[in-house]
């Protein structure tokens, strides 16, 4: 404070306090970032963890372009205000997140100012199991779940506990032994990746009707704990009842972080090829019905693995990586959402969060409500290549209620989408672990991978985030 | 009067023409990569493929469903076969692929990798073509199906008839097996190279057909015209 006299200080402080109240996060971060060098990145794909990842190296000063195949950005968080009447809007994509379980989700939530709604889609359920329909209470009670063919055992757990938290009662005595949610390996369950399943919920003496209910014959005993595990250490059930939306659809994300990134956002780019060398790389696009080609120091590949095996990279990435990207598999559905003229489930006395059991209908649940309007929103979700006719008389046919007052039915089918057709990234093959996991988090020279099939868990928003954030540290240090 | 009279039988004559303007072919081209190009072993190949239909539209503008139009990809490990493969190429559109491209099998299935659902070449390597194997997986077909491959699960498909479900099986069990042949739905996309053999004489080819079956024209529906582009690539080494 030499030559600096206490008014000075004073005056000083005071204007940086000020400062420090107008100043946009990204333009705080850039004057506190560190001396890295700033570096250019080209972000493949412009769904939630790519646009996450541009926004989080834009705030520490590197440059970043995103170059986005489809011609809008936000991928599998995607929802609809189109033909829907009075304002409501339905989530056609990912549906909801949970609290604990989604910190890094939360953190931006907060950042960008977004508001996040109580959903009470797992509240009240009630669901249809071979033709009959069982409310929360009917599952609980011990003469139901006996006569279901339940054990004692299981009976008292369920009759304690919700009935999606079923596999709690025969694995939670393995969980102890994960203690980094990211290290599955080397906890003595090793041997268990050769192991179905549902081999350890017989041998911990799981009923017939409870493996049912809990599957587990094509997935290895170790991915199956060490998912239960990363829930556990994150202080999660296995089923949260407790989940939330972002008012205005989850799309508020996506669209909160590509308005910060701006012109940086380049949609109906989709890359054709990519070169890397020892120095950077360089992609070959395609805009405005031109090819042209752009040189990075990194490429971020926020590409689902279905759609990046249709891109030329060369070198081809080493053959432990291919096989990566050519083997991981992802689950696909198709959101029904139904327009009604009122609660007509309220009349009726019967919750409207239900599981059908029906091959063309899986679950229906109730959306939008802050909306002031008297038409509601009911999502529903089954499998791709089902008409919305069918879907909605699977609906008529099953529901528990006297009569809807449906008056619109809309869907989109996720198995029919170019780019974005993948919702979670399922299970690895029995005993291939190892071949998996860590690799597919790890960089491959100046390639590196951010999406929701990139983190340990597949709980998509939360995967993306926090494998975007893995990524720009990676780049920012580099 | 009787200019209106005429004019009133011109434009009738007019719309039972266009009603019934017999149904032009499609033109499809494999637009990339061109023919005679060379492939490098174990590496990806990219497609391109227009289509144009006088009713239909043309894909430049979006008009052609993506899901419609197909590339087949065969491998010849000795191009001496090639003018015998391309004289008496397989139909691209047989009865049972015909379906299947129709219902959307592809949507969730693929000839070569897993998807959602598995593989063709995996559902043909595990059932044999017998009478018993394709009633049980006719039946999968038509009603839905869980937990044979994985958790997922197979829709039901109740506009197929018990026919209908046979010859798509049919087709499933007796080309889903060949190694040789890849099958890939859309207007662009790639397909993966062999690994190039230790014997390797230096005369394989891959030939690319392109295909898409139109839509027919007003009052001529049913007389759906196909059109087929071919290219062949031979080995680069």
């Amino acid at each position: 404070m030499r030559g600096h006299g206490r008014r000075e200080f004073i005056k000083n402080t005071t204007m940086a306090g000020l400062g420090t109240a107008i100043i946009s996060p990204e333009l705080l971060l850039e004057k506190t970032k560190t001396n890295n060098k700033v570096k250019k990145v080209i972000v493949a794909g412009a769904g939630i963890a790519g646009l996450c990842t541009a926004y989080e190296l834009m705030k520490r000063g590197h440059e970043v372009v995103v170059l986005e195949a489809s011609g809008r950005h936000g991928g599998h968080v995607f929802t609809v205000h189109d033909g829907l009447s009075d304002g409501l809007y339905g989530d056609f994509g990912a549906e909801h997140f949970t609290k604990p379980g989604y910190e890094k989700y939360w953190e931006y939530v907060k950042e960008l100012d977004l508001t996040a709604l109580p959903y009470a889609r797992r509240k009240n359920m009630v669901r249809r199991i071979d033709g009959v329909f069982y409310t929360e209470e009917m599952l609980a009670d011990h003469t139901v779940l006996l006569k279901m063919g339940f054990n004692d055992r299981e009976s008292s757990f369920l009759s304690q506990n919700p009935f999606n938290e079923l596999k709690a009662l025969f694995i939670n005595k393995y969980l102890g032994a994960f203690t980094d949610e990211y290290q599955p390996f080397q906890v003595g369950l090793d041997d268990m990746d050769r192991v179905p399943m549902i081999d350890i919920y017989k041998k911990e003496g799981a009923s017939p009707t409870a493996l049912k209910f809990l599957g587990g014959q094509n997935v290895s005993a170790l991915f199956e704990l060490w998912q239960a595990a990363i829930l556990h250490l994150r202080g999660v059930a296995n089923f949260p009842l407790e989940v939330y939306r972002l008012k205005g659809g989850n799309q508020m994300m996506p669209n909160a972080f590509a308005k910060k990134l701006g012109s940086r956002v380049w949609l109906n780019s989709p890359i054709l090829e990519v070169r890397q060398g020892d120095s950077g790389v360089s992609v070959k696009y395609r805009q405005y019905k031109g090819e042209k080609e752009m040189s990075a120091d990194f490429l971020v590949n926020c590409i689902p693995p279905p759609a990046l095996r249709n891109i030329p990279i060369s070198p081809a990435l080493p053959p432990e990586k291919q096989y990566i990207i050519k083997n991981l598999v992802y689950d696909s559905y198709q959101r029904f959402v139904f327009q009604a003229s009122s609660k007509f489930w309220v009349a009726d006395n019967v919750s409207i969060n239900l599981e059908f059991d029906h091959p063309d209908l899986w679950s229906v649940w109730h959306s939008a409500d802050e909306v002031d309007t008297h038409r509601v929103i009911v999502l529903g979700t089954g499998p791709g290549g089902i008409s919305v006719g069918r879907a909605l008389a699977a609906f008529r046919e099953l529901y528990p209620g006297k009569k809807d007052t449906i008056e619109q039915a809309v869907s989109r089918d996720w198995t029919k989408e170019a780019f974005s057709s993948t919702c979670e990234r399922l299970a690895f093959p029995i005993g291939e672990l190892d071949k998996f996991w860590p690799g597919l988090m790890q960089p491959s020279g100046r390639i590196h991978f951010a999406g929701a099939y990139a983190d340990n868990l597949n709980w998509g928003m939360e995967a993306s985030t926090r494998s975007a954030n893995r990524v720009t540290k990676e780049i920012d240090e580099a | 009067m009787r200019i209106t009279i005429l004019i009133f039988f011109i434009v009738c004559g007019m719309s039972v023409s266009l009603y019934n303007h017999p149904n032009d072919p499609p033109q499809v081209k494999i637009t990339k990569p061109v023919h005679r190009d060379t492939f490098q072993w174990s590496s990806l190949v990219t497609y391109d493929i227009s289509v144009t239909d006088t009713e239909d539209g043309s894909s430049e503008y979006n008009e052609i469903v993506p899901e419609e139009v197909f590339l087949m990809v065969r491998f010849l490990p000795d191009s001496s076969r090639l003018s015998s493969y391309l004289s008496g190429q397989l139909d691209p559109q047989p009865p049972g692929l015909q379906l299947m491209k129709q219902t959307g099998c592809f949507n969730c299935h693929a000839k070569k990798s897993k998807l959602i659902g598995p593989s063709f070449e995996a559902i043909s390597d595990r059932y044999t073509d017998t009478v018993a194997a394709s009633k049980n997986l006719a039946l999968k077909l038509l009603k839905g199906s869980q937990g044979v491959w994985g958790e997922e699960k197979m829709p039901p498909n109740p506009q197929l008839s018990e026919e209908q479900a046979g010859k798509i099986i049919a087709w499933i069990l007796r080309n889903g097996a060949d190694k040789q042949v890849n099958l890939l739905p859309k207007l662009r996309g790639a397909f993966e190279t062999a690994a190039k053999p230790p014997q390797d004489p230096g005369r394989a080819v891959y030939v690319l057909t392109a295909s898409y079956l139109d839509h027919g024209s007003p009052g001529d529906g049913s007389r759906k015209k196909a059109a087929t582009h071919s290219v062949v690539l031979r080995s680069g080494e």
